[in-house]
């Protein structure tokens, strides 16, 4: 039992143990023990915090007495990529999402507490899922000791060096991408836990909790929404600046999954500001706030169950069971609970509003704005459904047919790309209708959707065709392949011409300065979402590369010339040739044992390779050989043959070597060297000293036609003792129009050298950048569910401690 | 239940969401003249463009007289059918179905040129794509027999006696009986020719050397082609200029042992009766210039120039500058033996080392790779926007405007 083991172990018990006692109270509707439930919440996140902080420092510390750290590290990298590693593998990740959502729990239940019966459900799933996690902990430990990797080593082994990162994720964006990505799942539990308990509630004969929580609901739902925006942005800049092939995103199995909860996450929060109270939506915005968490878990579980090869494929692991059971468990309350519900109640539901008016007036009726969120969610229920059949397509098909094959990006992009058009001439004809009444939006839209038509059929060239289609492609592909890009343009320009006209009408409208501000995130977001929409398509359509061969690079001989690059208005010269070993002159301590550490470990040691380091303090040589002591100890090496071996007393050496254990009587342990593996610390031989990073590049600087356009060393870095495996460092010159992304591949001397050409990025950075912030101002300042404002609203109306007694039934929305 | 109902259209609808993934149904018929080829076992192999295995295979039997199975997209297919020992092959290029019909058989015998019969050798049947079909053995009285097989399909029939190899074409729908004599191997070269095939039987191609020397090496490979029933089993001699030294040699694309001697590099080959073999010689020139005389009657012959300019190429008047998407020399008319060639590739690098201006001399310039070297469109990034964001600015002032209420 390490101290890791015993935090979790403690957290598992704390975790149980709320759970239990609210899941008690609960069904017993008895309050008795329930004052111990804020104590055990707060111990449970506090312990897997402490798990994690541990875990934590034991990578920056370097213990490789755990294997997982053992695994995942090694003593070359940065401390930022130490602490990287502690998420690099399945334990370590499922370890930061349950602190996540233990850290979550708590908070929740601090700040509002859990008067009700209900409330105290919401907060036994939410801890449920927290214990849940941590006893996936405990059956896969990262915690678990070193000699699990060596079941043959003896006691008191630890290696001297590590794995090694997956050179993959030693990326900026890899460091915070994964965290990121945990909070908002994390905080998607919370949705889901109140989504579950109000069908729970349903099935057992009341009105449910929605109505009461839906400010809270909404609350979460955007923070998720936040993160997990920042997370998939996040994403897709790792894989621009890592993977090397100039775009951001290649429906990769694992991309397709964490853009599938975006979605349906963006529906949902359509879907709960259409909510009324006992209205419209009463059944669909709760089914499908529980559902958002389901379906993060589902695509999770096909990412960790290693279901799916993919370029994640990293978190292969046994943990994948668990994570089959979590997905069962959370599609049952999620999905299959709301879906019986609505199933079950057809009978209640009569729609008394028809009075079916004529002509006019019955479009009139039926547009309302209302309709317009209907169909807005219908969209990205759409766009869900796309995507999460064509990730679950391959694993149906694997199933049935036993033939696995993958689901091209086609698919996704040309069913996808009428949806989102579709969804922004919608956003248009809703910002306009809402401000100008129906006669004239109608007008509007038939202008811009006119438009659209025309511009899918009009391509000025081949380039702007969506696809290069074959002729035995199906009719759809056919149509939507061949439609010209062009036809996005008129779409982006109605939703940002409707966004804009109705929020200066907004803001005009109001004095309050919260409302102002949200009016401005919701065009920030709905504007920067148009804006993505555009680049999208030509970053892909218009990017182009043209490569050139620079040979001699190495021997020194660099043609240093101003040369064309293919056919491109490009031009680039080669200055010059860089390699890199790393880690360069490592200090021994970091590569090798010094004696002490060898008598400390003793036996452990016997007949094992090492690398030790010390000063000399005696030598002795002998007709066979030639022994050297290390540091007055009774640690030797024994260097084979007779004659000089070079080193003198007093002087710092590293030698590498099988260790021998009590194999002389006059020595402790030898280190069996050979003449090539023993030298000064100073200058330590080759084979002693392990190279983990071999940088080789090029410096060159590209020019267009307007002068130079970027310089610096694109190349690429090799991890010998990791498979030999690859990276490329690239060179990227972030212009307002176009990226120039120059890639060099460097062997034998020889470079290639590409030069890429990717339109609307920075577009496409500051869309994203447009999102975020817009939502981070509405998440803030909504006038109705804002966390400002209803921090305000609740110190004015009541203190915190007495918005716990807010009786359930009270609404906190009112209809306006 | 009219929920239940609307769902199950809607899941219904799913089965029309058409090829989601990369597959393509690959099927057909196969019929067997006197017999079923039901159960039997079908391979659906993807191909690249140039023939090579792009992924896994797919597997399935016949049904019946049919079979189809899903297979993951693919410029071609190879299509592999076993029945009843023997394997044919299909290629499927722009085409997801096929129709074999195994209907003709034809038997025969190998002997020796006194009609005894050869038991125990090996016979093997290739298909025109040259896969192999089925092998067997001769019997007791030299007797073999295959089939069924293909009616539409000729077939070549190869065995060996000893160390001589015997070739023979089959089209089994008109031939049912092949007696092969197996003749006794000769030696005397003039039972060759250097082959007539497309696109030429002699090819001389002349690389650029990697470092500063100006003399290139040349790579030389003539296809000698047996049109008599004897195999031929002996020495055959590739000739070389005088100032070449070689440094490797080869028969039908593996390295062979060579000597060298006055005419040239000498070589053991083996080439079958109705049958040919590819036999090459690779040497080193002292200089730029590449002069030889043709030893045998040549149809056409090739010098290929990679690295090289063939309009600033000096060479001989029966050699002229060749249509093709590779630089090289082609033959005006056929060469009589004893003709010469010569080629002076002095000064007609295509990345000469003169135009690095101010570079070192010995390094080669950047030179474009044709192969990768894409082309990148023009991208109206600022009309796009100005457009986008102009129209914004018109349809605000429209709105504007036309509130006339």
């Amino acid at each position: 039992m390490n101290p890791g083991t015993v935090l979790l172990a403690l957290a598992f018990l704390a975790g149980l143990a709320s759970t239990s006692l609210l899941t008690r109270a609960y069904l017993l509707d008895d309050d008795r023990y329930l004052s111990y439930v804020p104590k055990l919440t707060a111990a449970t996140a506090v312990l897997l915090v402490g798990a994690l902080s541990h875990l934590t420092y034991q990578f920056v510390s370097l213990d490789y007495s755990n294997a997982y750290v053992w695994e995942n590290t090694a003593a070359y990298l940065s401390v930022l990529y130490r602490v990287t590693g502690v998420y690099a593998a399945n334990e370590g990740s499922v370890l930061l999402w349950a602190a996540i959502v233990a850290v979550v729990a708590l908070t929740a239940g601090v700040t509002r507490g859990f008067p009700t019966r209900r409330g105290k459900l919401v907060h036994a799933l939410t801890v449920g899922v927290v214990t849940y996690f941590t006893a996936m902990l405990l059956l896969q430990s990262p915690f678990a000791s070193v000699r699990t990797a060596f079941p043959n080593a003896p006691p008191g082994f630890t290696p001297t060096s590590g794995q090694g990162l997956n050179p993959l994720l030693v990326d900026p964006y890899m460091a915070i991408h994964p965290p990121v990505m945990f909070v908002s799942y994390a905080l998607l539990t919370m949705p889901f836990a109140i989504g579950a308990v109000h069908f729970i509630a349903l099935f057992r004969g009341d009105d449910g909790l929605f109505s009461a929580w839906v400010g809270s609901v909404t609350r979460w739902l955007r923070l998720g929404w936040l993160f997990l925006t920042a997370a998939v942005a996040l994403g897709g800049l790792w894989s621009y600046t890592v993977l090397g092939w100039g775009g951001i995103w290649a429906w990769d199995p694992v991309e397709t999954a964490i853009l599938i909860p975006w979605l349906f996450l963006t529906a949902t929060l359509h879907a709960v500001t259409n909510y009324r109270p006992g209205g419209r939506y009463r059944v669909l915005a709760p089914a499908m706030t529980a559902s958002v968490f389901a379906l993060a878990v589902y695509t999770t579980s096909v990412v960790r169950s290693g279901v799916f090869r993919s370029i994640h494929s990293f978190a292969d692991g046994g943990i994948g069971a668990s994570f089959l059971v979590l997905m069962g468990v959370t599609t049952l309350l999620g999905v299959v609970l709301p879906f019986t519900y609505w199933l079950l109640t057809e009978e209640d539901e009569v729609d008394a509003s028809d009075s079916e008016p004529s002509g006019e007036g019955r479009l009139a009726g039926w547009v309302t704005r209302s309709n317009l969120l209907h169909l807005a969610v219908l969209l990205f229920g759409l766009l869900t459904f796309v995507s999460l059949w064509g990730l679950s397509f391959p694993v149906l098909r694997s199933a049935m047919t036993g033939l696995e094959v993958s689901v091209e990006s086609r698919y996704y992009n040309l069913w996808s790309y009428p949806l989102v058009l579709a969804a922004l001439l919608l956003l248009g004809f809703y910002m306009d209708f809402d401000r100008e009444g129906l006669r004239r939006s109608l007008v509007g839209v038939a202008v811009f959707g006119l438009a659209t038509l025309v511009g899918a059929a009009v391509a000025p060239s081949e380039t702007w065709r969506l696809a290069s289609v074959r002729p035995d492609d199906a009719l759809v592909y056919q149509v939507i392949g061949n439609a010209s890009a062009l036809s996005v343009l008129p779409p982006v320009a109605y939703a940002i011409l409707g966004t804009v006209k109705r929020t200066w009408g907004r803001i005009a409208a109001t004095s309050s300065r919260d409302a102002r501000l949200k009016e401005s995130g919701i065009t920030l977001i709905h504007v920067g979402a148009a804006l993505l929409v555009l680049s999208l398509p030509f970053m892909y359509l218009f990017a182009g590369q043209a490569s050139v061969m620079a040979t001699g690079v190495a021997a020194g001989a660099v043609d240093t010339s101003q040369r064309d690059v293919g056919t491109s208005a490009y031009d680039v010269r080669v200055l010059g040739y860089e390699r890199t070993e790393f880690p360069t002159d490592p200090e021994p301590e970091t590569y090798a044992l010094s004696s002490s550490q060898v008598l400390t470990r003793g036996q452990s040691l016997n007949t094992s390779v090492q690398t030790v380091h010390g000063t000399v303090t005696a030598i002795r040589e002998g007709p066979q050989a030639t022994v050297v002591q290390l540091d007055d100890s009774q640690v030797w090496i024994g260097v084979a043959g007779n004659g000089s071996v070079g080193l003198e007393t007093g002087q710092e050496v590293v030698a590498r070597g099988q260790v021998m254990w009590e194999f002389v009587p006059t020595a402790d342990a030898i280190v069996l060297a050979g003449p090539e593996t023993v030298g000064p610390a100073d200058d330590p031989p080759d084979a002693a000293v392990p190279t983990r990073v071999i940088a080789t590049g090029v410096s060159l600087a590209v020019y267009d036609d307007s002068g130079l356009v970027v310089s610096g060393v694109a190349g690429q870095r090799e991890y010998p003792e990791q498979g030999g495996l690859q990276v490329r460092d690239v060179l990227i010159d972030r212009g307002p129009l176009v990226d120039t992304y120059v890639i060099a591949g460097v062997s034998d001397g020889t470079a290639s050298i590409s030069v890429k050409r990717v339109p609307f990025v920075t577009l496409m950075r500051l869309s994203i950048a447009a999102l975020l912030v817009g939502m981070l101002l509405v998440f803030v300042f909504d006038p109705r569910h804002g966390v400002r404002t209803n921090s305000v609203v609740g110190s004015g109306e009541s203190s915190a401690p007495t918005a716990r007694d807010r009786p359930e039934g009270v609404t906190e929305v009112s209809e306006r | 239940m009219r929920r239940l109902l609307a769902l199950l259209v809607v899941l219904s609808a799913l089965a029309f969401v058409p090829v989601a993934s990369a597959t393509t149904t690959v099927g057909g018929t196969v019929t067997v003249a006197d017999g079923s080829a039901d159960g039997a076992r079908v391979e659906v192999v993807p191909l690249t463009e140039q023939r090579q295995r792009a992924e896994d295979a797919v597997t399935t039997t016949v049904e019946g007289s049919s079979f189809s199975v899903d297979a993951p997209d693919a410029p071609a297919y190879a299509v592999r059918i076993q029945y009843g020992g023997a394997t044919h092959y299909e290629i499927l290029q722009n085409r997801t179905r096929v129709d074999i019909e195994l209907s003709e058989r034809f038997s025969g015998r190998v002997v020796d040129a006194d009609g005894t019969a050869e038991s125990g050798a090996v016979v093997e049947l290739i298909d025109e794509n040259e896969y192999v079909v089925d092998t067997g053995r001769t019997n007791e009285t030299g007797a073999f027999a295959f089939g069924p097989l293909e009616s539409d399909e000729t077939y070549e029939l190869r065995t060996t006696v000893g160390n001589a190899a015997y070739r023979r074409t089959v089209d089994p729908s008109t031939t049912q009986n092949v007696t092969v004599t197996a003749l006794p191997p000769t030696n005397d070269t003039s039972v060759l020719d250097v082959a007539n095939r497309t696109p030429t039987g002699h090819v001389v191609q002349i690389v650029p050397p990697g470092n500063d020397s100006d003399a290139p090496s040349v790579v030389e490979t003539v296809a000698f082609e047996n049109p008599s029933d004897r195999p031929f089993v002996g020495t055959v001699t590739i000739g070389t200029p005088a100032d070449a030294s070689p440094y490797a040699a080869m028969v039908d694309g593996s390295g062979a042992e060579y000597r060298q001697t006055d005419a040239g590099v000498e070589l053991n080959v083996s080439v079958p009766a109705n049958g040919s073999t590819q036999v090459g010689a690779a040497y080193d020139l002292s200089g730029t210039q590449f002069e030889k005389e043709v030893r045998r009657n040549t149809s056409s012959l090739a010098v290929v120039l990679q690295g090289y300019d063939p309009s600033r190429v000096s060479h001989s008047e029966n050699l002229r500058v060749g249509s093709a998407p590779i630089p090289l020399l082609t033959t005006n008319e056929s060469l009589a033996a004893g003709t010469t060639i010569s080629v002076d590739v002095a000064g007609a690098r295509t990345n000469d080392t003169a135009s690095t201006a101010g570079g070192d001399s010995g390094a080669d310039a950047i030179e474009t790779s044709s192969s990768e070297s894409g082309s990148i469109p023009s991208f109206p990034g600022v009309p796009m926007l100005a457009g986008i964001f102009g129209t914004v600015a018109v349809g605000l002032g429209a709105y504007r405007v036309t509130r006339s209420e």
